[in-house]
């Protein structure tokens, strides 16, 4: 059974702890803080359609650590929270760029479905390049359940594909309560 | 090691703090006891306060750390070539009262014992204008009657839409010190944030985003080198209560918590490694930040980038920087967050540049990327979660196209972090 967030206890006068208390409070409370929920899943083939104008899932195909079991592969493609807390989030996006001028790009989270931010727009360089890369730090307060998928916008006049040159990644960790 | 008879009976003293655990302790690790050796008590009993305090109190601080994190949604105007803070209208979470909605809204106030190290973070959205400029967000750090630092963020040109730079660093920050997100730019006008609203999340554009800072203690700011600390060791007693200490090194390490069992003696041994080791270890994580500070080499255009030379640590509590070879090896094994940023000087026509992390990994080398950034004044930054081996290193590279050799910015707008995230 995973571990949970730790539960502070106050401890009082001529209470006799027993073992159960020792192991809740401090063998489970420091395993849990030193070792909260962590992934790591990066990108390990070229998603060749990334339309214009349209946020889209990044898929990520190499699961690297995912030490809760909270993604879920495939078209799903989201890290779902087995335990509530403060979540530290980083993503990388990289798409192949165009010889034609390419507009914003950006990528975002979606959280159970509602699109939060932050997220990165910066102009791409044009044609000078293979391959452009965005990347975005958040911190998030996540419940059990509540889940965490990676997008992609760019808005070219046509569709684009992602690129391996810096393989996309998304990377998860508990911070806090 | 005396044994500590946990399982006899408690004499609870006057400053008893049984009782008052009822909701988190508000109190950071100034007011813990937790560098002190079991056992506490000359007659070697566990009173319900010691557990309180070196145990309870420290384990609501670290499982609850202070944090800030607040949002802008009216939009601010920036004006131009201006270092101005942006206003945080909105607190998403603020459990210390970092932050004050009456007063200045852009300044989040280090609370009291909770000196340290900060992981300080943030974006700024700016609106649609004009292209061929650079927008940055930056981070002003005032010390409590000091002067204020700005640390520049990434630098980046916008195609006439929307942009959004972001900036992160670590800050070593005592009480009463404040921090900022700071809205830069250079197109010669008066630019407005881009905000969106808690209730309308811009639905309409497809995205959500405002001016959002994150503020967070992340390691105690004091230096154990090589993950030495001192503390102390009973070695007699003047009375009940007080001990003569001597003071021991202590090489600390990922907390590695036994099982107790029914019936089982609780020593000070097992107390001091499962509850004194780990608060101290998850308190002093590793955590280091440099900057471009010394002789700054210059870095050829193309290619695939080259180390940023000229690092000095700044931050660096477990002396794993080697600024000879701008090299920061991992102490202790673990998930680290690491970012780099490089910066370079204004040229006469925008380029790409990049802030590579070079890994040495179990071995073998590993680039990571992070985010690209096109201008005239490009700073690039990356910011990962990366898993590494006590000894793996890291360096900075920079990578830029200009079509000529550049030489990175110095301080602020060159520089690399790393803070240790879990085993």
């Amino acid at each position: 059974m995973p571990l949970s967030p730790p539960v502070v206890k106050d401890w009082t006068a001529r209470y006799d702890p027993t073992a159960a208390d020792l192991n809740t409070y401090i063998r489970d409370t420091f395993n849990f803080l030193s070792s909260p929920p962590k992934l790591r899943v990066t990108a390990n083939v070229v998603q060749s359609s990334i339309p214009n104008g349209v946020w889209t899932t990044l898929v990520m195909g190499s699961v690297l650590e995912d030490t809760y079991t909270g993604w879920t592969s495939g078209t799903s493609n989201k890290y779902v929270a087995q335990v509530p807390g403060w979540y530290a989030l980083s993503l990388l996006a990289c798409v192949s760029v165009p010889s034609t001028f390419m507009g914003r790009v950006g990528f975002q989270y979606q959280i159970n479905g509602v699109t939060v931010g932050p997220f990165e727009f910066n102009q791409a360089e044009s044609g000078a390049a293979t391959s452009w890369t965005w990347d975005a730090y958040d911190e998030v307060y996540l419940g059990t359940g509540d889940s965490v998928m990676p997008m992609v916008f760019q808005s070219n006049t046509a569709a684009v594909s992602s690129s391996l040159t810096w393989p996309s990644s998304l990377e998860v960790t508990w911070w806090s309560k | 090691m005396n044994s500590i008879g946990t399982l006899g009976g408690y004499s609870v003293p006057q400053n008893s703090l049984g009782g008052l655990l009822t909701v988190d302790y508000p109190l950071g690790p100034s007011q813990w006891t937790a560098a002190l050796s079991w056992p506490l008590r000359k007659s070697s009993r566990v009173y319900a306060a010691d557990l309180n305090r070196q145990l309870s109190q420290a384990v609501a601080f670290l499982s609850r750390k202070p944090m800030f994190q607040g949002v802008q949604y009216t939009a601010q105007s920036i004006a131009t070539s201006t270092t101005v803070p942006v206003t945080l209208d909105t607190e998403i979470t603020d459990p210390w009262t970092m932050h004050q909605i009456s007063s200045d809204t852009s300044q989040v106030i280090v609370p009291q014992a909770a000196d340290g190290i900060w992981l300080v973070q943030g974006t700024v959205p700016f609106a649609a204008s004009g292209v061929g400029h650079y927008y940055s967000s930056q981070i002003q750090y005032t010390p409590n009657g000091g002067s204020p630092t700005v640390i520049s963020g990434e630098r980046i040109q916008s195609n006439g839409t929307r942009v959004e730079p972001d900036c992160a660093d670590l800050i070593s920050a005592n009480a009463g010190d404040t921090f900022q997100i700071c809205g830069f730019h250079t197109t010669g006008t008066s630019v407005n944030t881009w905000v969106s609203t808690s209730s309308t999340p811009a639905v309409a554009y497809n995205d959500f985003a405002s001016p959002l800072m994150t503020a967070r203690w992340v390691a105690s700011s004091s230096n154990v080198p090589g993950g030495v600390i001192h503390v102390a060791v009973p070695a007699g007693w003047v009375n009940d209560f007080t001990a003569i200490a001597q003071t021991v090194n202590l090489t600390l390490t990922a907390p590695n918590p036994g099982t107790w069992t029914s019936l089982q003696e609780a020593t000070g041994a097992q107390f001091n490694s499962d509850i004194r080791n780990s608060v101290l270890f998850l308190s002093h994580v590793p955590a280091c930040r440099t900057w471009a500070n010394g002789t700054i080499g210059s870095i050829a255009s193309g290619g695939s980038g080259s180390a940023v030379t000229g690092m000095q640590a700044t931050i660096d509590n477990w002396s794993a920087f080697n600024p000879a070879t701008n090299t920061w090896t991992a102490p202790i094994s673990g998930s680290y967050l690491l970012y780099g940023q490089v910066g370079f000087p204004t040229q006469a026509s925008a380029f790409t540049a990049s802030a590579y992390l070079f890994c040495t990994i179990s071995g073998s080398t590993f680039t990571y990327n992070g985010a690209n950034a096109f201008s005239a004044t490009p700073a690039g930054t990356v910011m990962k979660q990366l898993r590494l081996t006590a000894g793996d290193k890291v360096q900075l590279f920079g990578f830029q196209n200009f079509g000529s050799a550049l030489t990175p910015s110095s301080q602020t707008n060159t520089r690399f972090f790393a803070l240790w995230q879990s085993a």
